[in-house]
């Protein structure tokens, strides 16, 4: 049936309104009134300060918060209808920051198999699906049914947690600033490893994250959040070609752009190589005018 | 790896480790000792750290670099070798309320550093527990509310502050113990990025201005590139200790041990390599944006209104 969603809205968001401890003195709108898509087969980034609702968003998506006002649809079935709640958490995986807190089990393997083992699948199937999602992750299935999750680094705990995730093979992988707090090789090849479920295996993933450069070179479309409300929305192009409202409102512009608007120099670069061409363009501009530059 | 180490920064051996302000000589320790799960975390780490100085401590997930944090104020305790803060040594318990007071730690996450019900409360906490007349707090609340910038939110119930401002809070608590050294393990992790400025802003304000020492540990390392001084720990050894401009000259180092180096010192590197007469200096955008500045000076396709 998900086939039919293939370049298709998979998440549909219809003016979605949500009140913390609604009817109570301390009742707080943490998302106004917002409507977004999100296709099957997309990498999309939510961005925006901290508060602005990104979380509260996310956990919309697999039916852990419940819209106080609007619609959310997952694969055209509204989030609220009780029956779809079991086929939805299979649909879309939600890792919460610091998912490495979560995990339990006894031993590594135990703990990837312990979502397909809740869907009830066959022992063989249960183990064929951890084995591919610890491998995904880039650990290694036979070391993982004999150790702790805690014996692990951070690193390799947290991939653990995500291989978790990953073994419910959901179509859409809902991730909370997954690479926090892991160091630059570590997150580079986490982010590496969700790039490749979106190109190679048709994933759609949803990464909320505060650095931009991992937006800028990862996203096909990002979402900018302020206050509850979607305030731009667009191609890491677009939403970066237009600097003066995210700097206002405390995001920054990847470090190749940041750096081309520093320097005066039009049109906007995602990536580092970008950048260093379009520097030597502007000097190649000069070595026009004067021969003896550089 | 020794051949890393600059000849300056050579490590210390045998008395010397008491003169400095904090001296670690010979450091080990071992998570689980004598049990399955046994485990090196620090393997011989031997360093000083002056009065006043900006260190940087990075290195990949599971490097040692929280366990080295936690012995500079006696959280952790040396399997073997010691840590001496202000001649003080940190195996002797009588040493531990002195050794406490004058290295602070900020941890990662803020919201599991907050105990009362106003920010100045929280301020408070800790000068009152020193059992100090109430005129000596109240200067000192005052003085770490505004070394940290929170004086406009003194009366402010901390879970209404943002990311950055709690963290901060951690801070301004931390400060009114009146510490000499402030360690701060991975302050900014859980920050967007306006409050990883603000938290940085304010920690390099206190070194600069308050002569606070301070101790970064970050898995940033444009954050790095702001210190003095960096120590690079890889599998529980100190294998580099000097600028940072002298560790990012070194990229093969970096590699060799999980990092990478910051985006702008990257760009740097890859322009040099084409030609670009760019400084081995560059460490920040600022720094790169400057250089290129100077360079593109007079180009006629900029537009010139944003140089």
């Amino acid at each position: 049936m998900l086939e039919n969603y293939n370049g298709k809205e998979i998440i549909q968001v219809e003016s979605l309104t949500y009140v913390y401890a609604a009817g109570t003195p301390l009742a707080a709108a943490a998302l106004r009134d917002v409507s977004l898509s999100v296709k099957k087969g997309e990498f999309l980034v939510l961005a925006g300060p901290t508060g602005s609702g990104k979380s509260t968003l996310a956990q919309h998506f697999n039916g852990l918060l419940l819209p106080t006002a609007g619609i959310v649809r997952v694969a055209g079935r509204d989030t609220r209808v009780k029956n779809f709640r079991r086929r939805l958490w299979q649909l879309v995986g939600l890792a919460f920051q610091y998912p490495e807190q979560q995990l339990f089990a006894e031993t590594v393997f135990d703990d990837v198999a312990f979502g397909p083992r809740n869907l009830r699948l066959a022992a063989e199937e249960v183990e064929k699906r951890a084995a591919a999602a610890l491998e995904i992750v880039g650990l290694d299935p036979r070391e993982a049914k004999e150790r702790s999750p805690f014996a692990l680094s951070q690193g390799q705990r947290r991939r653990a947690a995500l291989a978790g995730i990953l073994a419910v093979d959901p179509a859409v992988l809902v991730l909370d600033e997954p690479a926090a707090g892991l160091d630059p090789r570590g997150r580079r090849r986490l982010l590496g490893v969700f790039k490749d479920l979106q190109q190679r295996r048709g994933k759609t993933i949803v990464l909320i994250t505060h650095d931009m450069d991992n937006a800028a070179s990862l996203a096909d479309r990002i979402v900018v959040l302020k206050e509850g409300r979607i305030f731009r929305e667009g191609t890491p192009r677009e939403v970066f070609g237009d600097p003066g409202p995210l700097l206002e409102i405390g995001l920054r512009l990847p470090v190749p752009a940041e750096i081309l608007r520093r320097l005066g120099i039009e049109g906007v670069a995602l990536t580092l190589p970008e950048a260093e061409e379009r520097i030597n363009e502007a000097a190649a501009g000069m070595r026009k005018r004067r021969p003896n530059f550089i | 790896m020794p051949g890393f180490i600059s000849p300056q920064n050579r490590p210390l051996r045998g008395s010397a480790v008491d003169d400095y302000y904090i001296g670690i000589d010979n450091l080990k320790y071992v998570y689980n000792r004598g049990e399955p799960g046994e485990k090196a975390a620090l393997d011989g780490i031997s360093a000083r750290v002056d009065r006043g100085e900006f260190i940087a401590v990075v290195g990949a997930n599971g490097s040692g670099k929280s366990t080295l944090a936690r012995h500079l104020n006696a959280l952790l305790l040396p399997v073997a070798g010691c840590v001496m803060v202000n001649g003080l040594d940190t195996r002797r318990p009588e040493n531990l309320p002195a050794i406490r007071r004058e290295v602070a730690m900020i941890f990662q996450n803020p919201d599991n550093q907050i105990v009362a019900a106003t920010v100045e409360e929280d301020v408070a906490f800790g000068p009152e527990n020193l059992g100090l007349p109430p005129e000596l707090i109240a200067r000192r609340v005052d003085a770490a509310l505004k070394a940290a910038g929170l004086e406009q939110l003194r009366t402010v119930p901390p879970h209404f502050l943002s990311g950055g401002q709690k963290q901060r809070l951690a801070i301004a608590c931390a400060l009114a113990m009146q510490p000499g050294c402030l360690v701060c393990d991975e302050p900014t992790a859980m920050l967007d990025p306006a409050g990883r400025e603000e938290i940085l802003n304010t920690l390099l304000r206190l070194n600069r201005s308050e002569k606070v020492t301070l101790i970064l540990i970050t898995q940033f390392m444009e954050e790095a590139a702001l210190a003095r001084k960096v120590w690079v720990l890889d599998k529980g050894r100190l294998v580099f200790l000097g600028a940072p401009a002298e560790l990012f000259a070194r990229p093969e180092l970096l590699t060799a041990c999980g990092l990478e180096l910051p985006a702008p010192a990257e760009l740097a590197r890859r322009l040099r390599a084409a030609g670009w007469p760019l400084s081995l200096e560059i460490l920040t955008l600022d720094d790169l944006v400057a250089q290129l500045r100077r360079i593109l000076g007079q180009n006629p396709f900029l537009n010139q209104n944003m140089i």
